[in-house]
């Protein structure tokens, strides 16, 4: 019997709460590859740190800069859960901050969904309808056997 | 064919629509996906869940016998998903 399952998500990197390195955690490739995709999307780059309103610095483990949003919004695994929170001083822009949270968020979904159906054996397509209106779409993610 | 079609949201939640899967084999394999899923940093949580009717599941298998089921219609300007991570990042498929 066929059926339709709706999921929410959360990103949690089990190895790196194992105590593995963050380099050997499957997840923190496609975290990565998200951060990445969102940069191109943008015309940004990445890095390993964010600013806040004053111009201090904080390490992170990956972060976002866009030439509309310079201060970075960055990434930070926590090693004893593998929970992965965001880095960002909003201040003055928080839609765009709030925009670029949910591209890495829907990259890093449409990755992961990718990737485990091509584990399974199934070949597979993805069908990215681009933005409307400056906002990004659903993405499909379609796997056949 | 058995087919898997994914539709994620702007949060990063999403639908999965799990057609051509006879008897209980579909809810071996959404378990195996949420497995999968699991082990690349996504645990999810199923939020509803709707089994489709037999009659439907019956007409799926048969359309997709004849090729003209979900699993022969294609997917019109969709991407191909590989690569080092396993799939395309998704913003550098865009023209």
């Amino acid at each position: 019997m066929s059926q339709i399952t709706s999921y929410t998500t959360d990103i949690r990197l089990d190895e790196v709460a194992s105590g593995a390195d963050l380099q050997d955690d499957p997840g923190w490739h496609l975290l990565r590859a998200a951060v990445e995709a969102a940069a191109v999307e943008h015309h940004g780059k990445v890095g390993d740190h964010v600013l806040d309103y004053f111009l201090r610095r904080r390490t992170c483990d990956i972060a976002l800069y866009t030439p509309a949003f310079q201060r970075g919004v960055g990434i930070e695994v926590d090693r004893a859960t593998g929970e992965v929170r965001f880095l960002y001083d909003d201040y003055e822009r928080p839609e765009l901050v709030a925009e670029y949270r949910e591209d890495i968020m829907q990259n890093f979904v449409t990755l992961a969904v990718a990737r485990a159906l091509k584990d399974m054996n199934y070949d597979v397509e993805v069908e990215d309808p681009g933005r409307t209106a400056g906002r990004r779409r659903a993405v499909v993610v379609r796997g056949e056997l | 064919m058995p087919q898997i079609e994914v539709v994620v949201d702007r949060e990063g939640n999403f639908r999965a629509d799990f057609s051509g899967f006879p008897g209980t084999a579909c809810e071996e394999e959404s378990q195996n996906l949420e497995r999968a899923l699991r082990a690349l940093g996504l645990p999810v949580k199923v939020k509803s869940q709707v089994k489709k009717s037999p009659a439907q599941t019956a007409a799926e298998c048969r359309l997709d016998e004849t090729g003209t089921g979900p699993a022969a219609a294609g997917a019109a300007g969709a991407a191909g998903a590989a690569g080092a991570a396993g799939a395309d990042p998704p913003g550098g498929r865009r023209p």
